[in-house]
C-alpha cells in the first residue's frame, strides 16, 4: 500500500526527490556556466573578472584546469560575470536577439561578432546540444524563453510574462519533434571536462555498448530544472499538464500507426526519458490516462531499445532511477486499488496498464543491476560436475506431454540480450525490494497466472507475472514453485499410471521410502540410490513409511522423516559436516572420511525437501544457496561464516604498515581439522617461500577466500550440488529465487523463543531468578520487537543468531552490576553475561536496555 | 607456515624481555604458550601467576585464548580463570596485534580492574567500596595461592 499512500498524499505536488535532484541539477549548471566563462569568456572585451577568460590579463586554463575551478567556484558561489545577462531577460529581446544570432550563424558559424554577444548565454543553453542552424531556427525562441525562465528564476519571475512562457511550454511539450530538438545529435559533440566533471551521474567507467544502436541523447539536467521550475507556478504547470497529455496522446496514435518507426528514430528514446521523469506523471490526473499511454509506448518498444534505454538509464545515481521506479509502482498500486480490491473475477495479468506498467518496471530492473555492482562469474566446475552426474543417471523415457520447462528457457529475453540475470547484481543502484509491489501481490491469482504461463511457453503471446519475477514477493514466488511441483508431480503420476495400463506391470506412482528409525540414514541413502536409477522417479511425490508403523503419509510423515534425517545428517559425530563456531553455521567437512555418495545423496534429500514442501532445520551460511545457484564464493562471503577471519583479512587489505614484516604470512595456509590436526594447504606452488607483501595481498586474500570457501570442500559441494539438482534441476527455482529466498523456503523464517532464553537463564553477583530486576529484565524482553531482541542478541552474545538448539543452548547469565545508579546495562559477549545495575523500577530498566542496546555496535567503555 | 613462522619470531622478540614482568616458561607446542606473570603492583606483588595462551591454527586471523593457570582474586578473572580481554575478543581482534601486545594489555588489567565489568560482582563492589580491604583479601589470596615469584 505504501505506493498508494504517496499517490494520495503528493497529488501532484513535487515528490521531495525532485527537489533534491533540482539542487544538484542547479549545481552542475552553475559548474557548466563558469566552465564555459572560464574557457571561452563572458565576451565583453574588457572584462575584469578574474575568473573570465575575456579578461585579457587571465592566463588560458587547460580544459582540466578550467574545470576544476569551475567547480570550486560554483561551490564557493563566486559571482559570474554577465551582468548584461539580465537585459535580455525581457523576452521582446531575446527574439531578435535570437534572430540576429540566427543569422550570424549562417553567416559565419566559427566566430560571432560583437552583437551576438548577448547570445552568449542563450547559446549556453545548447551547452549539450549542438547548434544545429535548423534547430535554432525552429524551436530556440521557445527554448530561449524556458531556458531564461529556469536561469533568473530567483531573481525575477515577474520580469518574465507568463503568456509567452506558457506559450513556450505548450509549444515545446506538445511537439515532439521539437521536443527532441533540444537533444538532436548532442551525441556527435564531444564530451567537454566540465561536462564529464560534471557528470556525476555514474562513477563507473562507460560500459562498452555493442548491439545498441543508438542511444538517449538528452540532457536531463536541463529538464529536471525545467520541470522543478514549471512545479513553482500552478499556470505552468498547467499549460505543462496540457501539453504533455497531447504530446502522449500524438505519439501513441503515431507509434501505433506506424511501428517501425522506432527502430529508426531515436527520438522516441528521448522522450520517453523526459517523459518518464516529468513530475506531472505522479499526479492523481495523469494516472488515470496521460500515464498509461506513455507505458504503453513503453512497452511497445523492440528489444534493441530496451536494452539501450537500460544502457541509458545504468548510468543514473540509485535516486534518480527510484524516483522513476516509485511513480511506475504507484500506477499499478493505484490501479489495483481502483479495479481489484473487491473480490472479482477479473484477474490482474490480463490488465492491460499492469501489463505495460511491469514491462517498463522489467526495463528499469536490468538498469538497476547494471548500473550497480556485478559479479558475472558462473561457476563453471561446479555446473559441470553436476552435470556429469545428471548425465549419469539415465533420463528415463522423454517427458510427457504436459512438457517440462528446462530452467534456461525461464531466463527473460531482455535478460539475454543483456547477458545478466538477477543472480549476477551484487549491489544494484535500487534494491530489489523497490521492484516488489505488494498491493500487487494481494490481487494476483497465482492458479490462472501460472496457467497462463504454461500456455505461454508454447509460443503463445500470454502475460504472465512469472516473467517478471522481480514483482513477487517472496511469498507469492514459493506458491508458484508449488503450483510447479505439483504439476510436475501429477504429471509423472499420470505417466506411471498410463504405462502400467499399457505395459501391465505396476509401477508405483511415489517416490516411496520405508525406513527403520534406527537406520534412517542408510536404509534411506539405499533406497534413494535405487531411486536415481531413472530420474523421474525423484519427481514424483514423496511417500515415507516408517517400518512398523502405520501411519499414512500426508506430508507429516514425511515432515518427521526429513527432521530426523536432518538431525542424523549433522550429528557432528558423523564428520560430514562441521559446525562453525564462531558463527554457528553448519560447514562442508573438507577432511570427511565420506564419499561422494553421502554428499549426493544429502544433496538428494534438500532437493526432494523442497520440491515436497518441507521446512528443514538447517543452518548453512546464505552463500552456500548462492553456490547451489551456480556462483563461486567469493572474499566478502567469508563474512557468513567465519566473520572474525573476514574482519582479519579486511585489517590486512587496509593495513598501513608493512604487511610483510608485521603479518609474516606466507602463501601457505595453516589450518586444523575438527580432531585439531595440524594441516597445510599451498596458495601458490611452494607457497611457503612466497611472502605474503603490501603489493600482494589481494591476490592473497582472493586466493584464500577462494580456498576456504570453494576449493577446499569442491568433492563434498559438487556431489551435494549434483544431488540437488537430480532434483531440482528443471525447475524454476533458479530463476525465481535469490539466494536468499532459497535459504527461506528451505529453513523457513529463523524464530527466536525467548522463553526459552529466560528457562535456560542464569544468575549472578546477587541476582536470582526472584529478583524483582530480573523478574521486570524478562517481562521487558517479552515486550521487544523481534528486531530489538535480536539486537539484545547481539548485545550479550555478539551474535544475533541463534546457536544450533535454540536460545537454550545460550546459557545466558544475568548478573548484578551494583545498586540502582544511572549506568547503562553492559555485556561480557565472551560469557554471554549481562551486567545489570539493580534499577529501581521496570520503566527505568527499559529506557537504560534500550539505549544500551540501541548504542551497542562498537565496543568502548561508557 | 604461516602461524609457526610468525610465532617463532614472535618467541624470539619476546624472550629478549628478560627481567620484565613476564617470562615465557614454555613453548613446545608453538600454539600453546606458557607464561608466568610478575606484576609490580600492589596486591599482586606478592607472587606470580601461571597463565596458558592458547593459539589458533588459523593465527593469525583469529585471536589467541588466555586463561590463567594459578588462582587469582581479581574482579575481571573468574574461578576458573577465565578473562575477558577486550584486545584479543573476537570482536576487536586485529591481526597486526602482536603477543607481547596482549601481554602488556593482561598486565594492565590486572594492575588496574575495570570493576565496571566485572567478571565476578562481588569482588567489584568490594573493590569500589572498600579498597583497603580488597586489597588486604587480595595480597592474602596472592600469598596463599600463587607461585614464588623468579629470583632474578
Amino acid at each position: 500500500m505504501k505506493y498508494l499512500m504517496q499517490t494520495l498524499s503528493s497529488s501532484g505536488a513535487t515528490a521531495s526527490g525532485g527537489i533534491a535532484m533540482s539542487k544538484r541539477g542547479a549545481m552542475k549548471l552553475q559548474i557548466q556556466l563558469f566552465y564555459k566563462q572560464l574557457t571561452e569568456g563572458c565576451g565583453k572585451q574588457h572584462c575584469t573578472n578574474e575568473n573570465c577568460a575575456s579578461n585579457s590579463s587571465n592566463k588560458k586554463l587547460s580544459c582540466d584546469e578550467a574545470a576544476a575551478q569551475a567547480i570550486l567556484l560554483a561551490k564557493n558561489k563566486v559571482e559570474l560575470c554577465n551582468d548584461h545577462r539580465s537585459k535580455i531577460a525581457r523576452t521582446d529581446n531575446l527574439r531578435s536577439d535570437m534572430r540576429i544570432y540566427n543569422n550570424g550563424l549562417r553567416e559565419n558559424a566559427e566566430e560571432t561578432p560583437a552583437t551576438t554577444l548577448d547570445i552568449k548565454n542563450i547559446a549556453y543553453l545548447f551547452h549539450k546540444v549542438p547548434l544545429l542552424k535548423e534547430v535554432v531556427c525552429r524551436s530556440c525562441p521557445d527554448y530561449c524563453t524556458l531556458w531564461k525562465y529556469c536561469t533568473t528564476k530567483q531573481a525575477s519571475v515577474e520580469s518574465m510574462c507568463l503568456p509567452p512562457l506558457k506559450q513556450a511550454i505548450s509549444n515545446v511539450f506538445s511537439n515532439s519533434k521539437l521536443l527532441n530538438r533540444q537533444t538532436e545529435d548532442s551525441k556527435q559533440e564531444q564530451p567537454t571536462s566540465a561536462a564529464c566533471a560534471t557528470n556525476n551521474l555514474n562513477s563507473a567507467a562507460p560500459k562498452t555498448i555493442k548491439t545498441v544502436p543508438y542511444m538517449p541523447t538528452v540532457d536531463m539536467t536541463f529538464f529536471r530544472t525545467l520541470f522543478v521550475h514549471i512545479l513553482e507556478d500552478e499556470q505552468l504547470q498547467e499549460a505543462l499538464n496540457e501539453a504533455v497529455s497531447k504530446l502522449i496522446h500524438e505519439v501513441e496514435k503515431e507509434v501505433s500507426r506506424n511501428p517501425n518507426q522506432y527502430k529508426t528514430d531515436p527520438n522516441y528514446l528521448n522522450l520517453i526519458v523526459i517523459m518518464l521523469e516529468c513530475p506531472l506523471m505522479q499526479s492523481p490526473e495523469s494516472l488515470e490516462e496521460v500515464f498509461p499511454t506513455l507505458l504503453k509506448i513503453v512497452a511497445k518498444l523492440p528489444l534493441a531499445t530496451q536494452v539501450a534505454l537500460v544502457h541509458h538509464w545504468s548510468m543514473y545515481d540509485g535516486n534518480q532511477l527510484r524516483n522513476i521506479i516509485e511513480t511506475i509502482q504507484q500506477l499499478i498500486a493505484y490501479q489495483v486499488a481502483m479495479n481489484y480490491m473487491d473480490e472479482t473475477d477479473r484477474a490482474a495479468h490480463n490488465d492491460e496498464t499492469i501489463i505495460n506498467a511491469s514491462k517498463a518496471l522489467n526495463i528499469l530492473y536490468f538498469s538497476s543491476i547494471l548500473g550497480g555492482e556485478v559479479d558475472c562469474t558462473r561457476d563453471e566446475q561446479g555446473a559441470a560436475a553436476s552435470k556429469l552426474m545428471r548425465d549419469a543417471a539415465p533420463a528415463g523415457e522423454d517427458d510427457f506431454h504436459i512438457g517440462v520447462i528446462d530452467a534456461g528457457d525461464w531466463v527473460s529475453d531482455l535478460g539475454k540480450e543483456l547477458k545478466l540475470v538477477g543472480l549476477d547484481s551484487i549491489e544494484p543502484l535500487v534494491p530489489q525490494t523497490e521492484f516488489v509491489n505488494e498491493a500487487l501481490n494481494d490481487v494476483i491469482k497465482i492458479d490462472k497466472d501460472y496457467a497462463n504461463y504454461r500456455i505461454s511457453q508454447q509460443g503463445t503471446n500470454k502475460y504472465s507475472f512469472l516473467h517478471y519475477p522481480f514483482l513477487l514477493t517472496t511469498l507469492s514466488k514459493t506458491t508458484y514453485l508449488f503450483y510447479d511441483n505439483r504439476v510436475r508431480m501429477y504429471s509423472e503420476r499420470r505417466r506411471t499410471l498410463m504405462s502400467s495400463l499399457f505395459s501391465g506391470s505396476a509401477i508405483n506412482p511415489f517416490l516411496k521410502i520405508q525406513v527403520r528409525r534406527a537406520h534412517i540414514i542408510n536404509d534411506t541413502l539405499v533406497q534413494l540410490e535405487m531411486a536415481t536409477e531413472n530420474l523421474k522417479n525423484l519427481r514424483k511425490q514423496l511417500y515415507v513409511e516408517f517400518d512398523g508403523e502405520e501411519g499414512a503419509d500426508e506430508g507429516g510423515v514425511s515432515k518427521e522423516f526429513f527432521a530426523l534425517m536432518v538431525e542424523e545428517i549433522f550429528n557432528p559425530a558423523n564428520g560430514t559436516f562441521i559446525l562453525v563456531e564462531e558463527s554457528q553455521l553448519f560447514w562442508f567437512n573438507p577432511e570427511s572420511f565420506e564419499g561422494q555418495m553421502q554428499y549426493k545423496l544429502i544433496g538428494i534429500i534438500l532437493g526432494l525437501a523442497i520440491y515436497n514442501n518441507c521446512i528443514l532445520d538447517i543452518k548453512f551460511p546464505a552463500f552456500l544457496y548462492k553456490k547451489l545457484l551456480g556462483r563461486r564464493a567469493k572474499f566478502r562471503d567469508i563474512k557468513d561464516i567465519y566473520p572474525v577471519v573476514y574482519r582479519s583479512l579486511c585489517d590486512i587489505l587496509s593495513y598501513s604498515g608493512n604487511v610483510e614484516q608485521d603479518m609474516m604470512l606466507t602463501f601457505r595456509v595453516e589450518y586444523s581439522d575438527i580432531y585439531g590436526c595440524p594441516h597445510t594447504h599451498d596458495l601458490k606452488k611452494e607457497g611457503n617461500k612466497i611472502p605474503v607483501t603490501n603489493s600482494n595481498r589481494q591476490e592473497y586474500v582472493d586466493l584464500y577466500s577462494d580456498w576456504l570457501l570453494n576449493t577446499s570442500v569442491e568433492e563434498q559441494f559438487n556431489a551435494f550440488l549434483g544431488g540437488f539438482e537430480l532434483v531440482l534441476s528443471k525447475s524454476p527455482l533458479k530463476y525465481l529465487f535469490k539466494p536468499k529466498e532459497v535459504e527461506l523456503l528451505l529453513c523457513g523464517s529463523e524464530h527466536y523463543d525467548f522463553k526459552e532464553l529466560e528457562d535456560s537463564a542464569d544468575y549472578d553477583g546477587g541476582f536470582t531468578r526472584d529478583s524483582q530486576t530480573v523478574k521486570d529484565f524478562w517481562s521487558v524482553v517479552h515486550e521487544l520487537s523481534e528486531e530489538e531482541q535480536k539486537t539484545l542478541l547481539q548485545f550479550s552474545t555478539g551474535s544475533d543468531r541463534a546457536p544450533v538448539g535454540g536460545l537454550s543452548k545460550l546459557k545466558m547469565i544475568l548478573a548484578r552490576n551494583g545498586p540502582d545508579s544511572d549506568r547503562l546495562p553492559t555485556a561480557h559477549t565472551c560469557f554471554n553475561v549481562i551486567l545489570l545495575p539493580d534499577y529501581k523500577n521496570k520503566i527505568k530498566l527499559r529506557e537504560r536496555l534500550l539505549k544500551a542496546i540501541k548504542y551497542s555496535k562498537g565496543f568502548g567503555m561508557l | 607456515m604461516a602461524a609457526t613462522r610468525r610465532l617463532t619470531k614472535e618467541i624470539a622478540d619476546i624472550g629478549k624481555g628478560k627481567g620484565s614482568a613476564y617470562r615465557l616458561i614454555n613453548w613446545d607446542n608453538i600454539l600453546t604458550w606458557k607464561v608466568l606473570l610478575v606484576p609490580e603492583c600492589v596486591p599482586y606483588n606478592k607472587g606470580a601467576f601461571h597463565i596458558e595462551i592458547n593459539f589458533p591454527a588459523e593465527y593469525p586471523f583469529k585471536p589467541p585464548k588466555i586463561t590463567f593457570k594459578t588462582k587469582i582474586y581479581h574482579p575481571n578473572i573468574d574461578e576458573k580463570g577465565q578473562i575477558c580481554l577486550p584486545i584479543i575478543s573476537p570482536e576487536n581482534w586485529k591481526p597486526a596485534t602482536k603477543a607481547s601486545q596482549v601481554l602488556n594489555a593482561l598486565l594492565v588489567l590486572i594492575t588496574s580492574p575495570e570493576p565496571e565489568h566485572p567478571l565476578r560482582g562481588d569482588l567489584a563492589e568490594e573493590f569500589t567500596k572498600d579498597r583497603s580491604k580488597f586489597n588486604k583479601t587480595a595480597e592474602d589470596y596472592t600469598k596463599k595461592h600463587a607461585e614464588k615469584r623468579p629470583t632474578d
